[in-house]
């Protein structure tokens, strides 16, 4: 609580990738957390079990808005890196999203105004 | 956002209870305040006695500053 | 079945479930989802209450839409206050505070997310800011009853907000009330003026008045703010910026969002007679006395009639015989949630907002990869030239 001065957002963290091999990648992701973590991770280890050998999530410390993710891809994957495959869990995040959105939005039709 | 229009955060509003000796509190080295007592609100400067003109009592409050103060609502 | 949360005395035990449920990839994780989920309501008494269930989910997507409902769906509330004057019993920053958190029923996608980078007061225009001023004092004795004859009738026309429409008598307490007489009709007690959120005006700027559809005020205008003695004053203009729970808990549109895992209740043994009275009761609603025949000298028994009752208090374990006829546990893969929204917003928006956002989350991270990858081979040719 200040007078007569105002809070300035801090500057949001970029992603980075760690690791030299395209299979098995670390990603830095700023302004995330537990809410996407563990949905893609999950995705990865049990939606996408024959692309990835290993998935895993965690945020470093909580005062840092800083998501750890790790992928590493399994033998005869269809995936060529780890980064189509972490691609691929959001492309399946997003469908899920639409899925569910376009249920809910069917079945409360008369209340919805949102397009 | 071309036609976005600034939005006038200054005070716009004049003070109103509070200057009542205008003249008096533009001088310099006046200062406002008021009776513990009465409310009633004298101008006093420096090495004036700390009284009430209307009523005597001893106990002044400083008034409220007319400045526009900005506070963070958390 | 992805394994069962078997409720014991204490604590629960997890045991997982004999078939592998995981897909091979993701073509085959979207066509299994989409075949197997779905959505059911339980309760919407009125717009702004919703209890509903999400079937095969897993619970990293049923808990990041309870995170995102509550703290990543955003709103706009009151930010900045500038005080000209106050002259009341409740301090500069009491007073700010209270003002942050009264709920505005505004529409947030009308306007945009302030820049809190851009220096200054710059960055505030009528796009990302809404202006509301506070100007109320308190008269310096008893309104008289014929000040107040000519206006007493005259109702706010915010009472329509509040939510009484044919309570003359309420609505004649609240006119008494707007036209600063006090609570107090005693004598002796000091003339007082509540000052309530219904008080703070809406003031257009730019092209808002136009622009807007939704018009900006306070979604319960009955929220007491502070109290003003004889001539005591208060002037100041707020302005209410749009931001997300995470930020600050003022903006969070849901009073709270909440999940449970479905309770499942099954019977080892059959419960008659005497035990199914001692069931009935320290399970209410849970199990229901039906008339059993073929049973040599029983006549009732207890049959699982709606497990979405069951509190889990598991009161039926210290009963012997019960403790070893009924199993509890839950389903891990149906959500009951119950979300209750503030009133800017109804429930079912929140949840939809709260998926968009999800899938935002999604698009960008893709977007990001793809950026690192693009800067990476560019990086590459580059050096091969």
């Amino acid at each position: 609580m200040s007078v007569n001065t105002t809070a300035v957002a801090p500057r949001p963290i970029p992603l980075t990738i760690l690791g030299n091999n395209p299979a098995s990648r670390t990603y830095r992701i700023g302004e995330e957390d537990h809410s996407l973590g563990n949905c893609l991770r999950n995705i990865l280890v049990s939606g996408m079990e024959e692309e990835v050998d290993f998935a895993g999530y965690s945020v470093p410390h909580p005062s840092e808005a800083i998501l750890q993710m790790r992928v590493q891809l399994a033998k005869g994957a269809k995936c060529e890196t780890a980064d189509d495959a972490l691609m691929e869990s959001c492309d399946a995040l997003k469908s899920m999203c639409d899925h569910v959105m376009g249920t809910v939005k069917g079945r409360h039709e008369h209340e919805v105004k949102i397009e | 956002m071309d036609n976005a229009m600034q939005v006038d955060n200054t005070a716009s509003l004049a003070a109103t209870s509070t200057a009542i000796n205008p003249l008096k509190s533009r001088e310099k080295g006046f200062c406002e305040y008021r009776c513990g007592d009465c409310g009633h609100i004298n101008s006093l400067k420096l090495q004036d006695a700390i009284r009430c003109r209307q009523c005597g009592f001893r106990v002044l409050y400083k008034i409220r500053t007319n400045r526009m103060v900005q506070f963070e609502a958390r | 079945m992805s394994g069962m949360y078997e409720v014991r005395e204490s604590g629960i035990t997890y045991s997982p479930s004999i078939q592998n449920q995981a897909t091979a990839n993701k073509e085959e994780f979207i066509k299994k989802f989409k075949t197997n989920f779905t959505y059911s309501v339980l309760s919407h008494p009125n717009p702004n209450e919703l209890v509903f269930s999400l079937q095969n989910v897993d619970v990293s997507f049923a808990n990041a839409l309870r995170r995102i409902m509550i703290s990543e769906v955003p709103t706009v509330a009151i930010e900045i206050v500038y005080i000209d004057n106050n002259t009341s019993i409740t301090h500069d920053e009491v007073l700010s505070h209270r003002l942050g958190l009264i709920p505005l029923d505004i529409d947030p996608d009308e306007f945009e997310e302030y820049d809190s980078r851009v220096t200054g007061d710059e960055g505030t225009n009528d796009f990302n800011t809404a202006v509301f001023k506070l100007d109320v004092t308190c008269g310096s004795r008893p309104a008289t009853r014929s000040d107040l004859d000519s206006r007493v009738l005259e109702v706010p026309p915010d009472l329509e907000a509040v939510g009484k429409d044919d309570n003359v008598a309420l609505a004649k307490d609240i006119a008494h009330k707007h036209q600063g007489r006090g609570k107090s009709t005693l004598p002796n007690r000091p003339h007082t003026r509540h000052v309530y959120a219904r008080d703070l005006v809406w003031c257009p700027e730019g092209g808002q008045g136009t622009r807007l559809k939704r018009k900006p005020k306070v979604v319960h205008g009955d929220i007491l703010l502070t109290k003003l003695r004889a001539n005591q004053r208060i002037t100041l203009t707020c302005h209410a910026r749009k931001s997300t729970g995470k930020d600050h808990a003022k903006y969070s549109p849901v009073a709270t969002a909440s999940y449970r895992m479905k309770p499942v209740v099954g019977l080892r043994e059959r419960v008659f007679d005497e035990d199914a009275d001692r069931l009935a009761v320290l399970e209410p609603g849970v199990f229901k006395i039906v008339p059993c025949t073929g049973v040599a000298g029983k006549n009732r028994e207890a049959k699982v009639h709606n497990e979405y009752a069951c509190t889990m208090s598991r009161n039926f374990m210290r009963d012997p015989v019960l403790k070893e006829a009924v199993i509890i546990s839950r389903d891990p893969r149906h959500f009951i949630f119950s979300v209750e929204t503030v009133g800017m917003m109804t429930a079912v928006e929140v949840l939809i907002k709260s998926l968009q956002v999800l899938k935002g989350k999604g698009e960008k991270l893709k977007e990001e990869i793809q950026a690192v990858k693009l800067g990476r081979e560019m990086g590459e040719s580059m050096d091969e030239e």
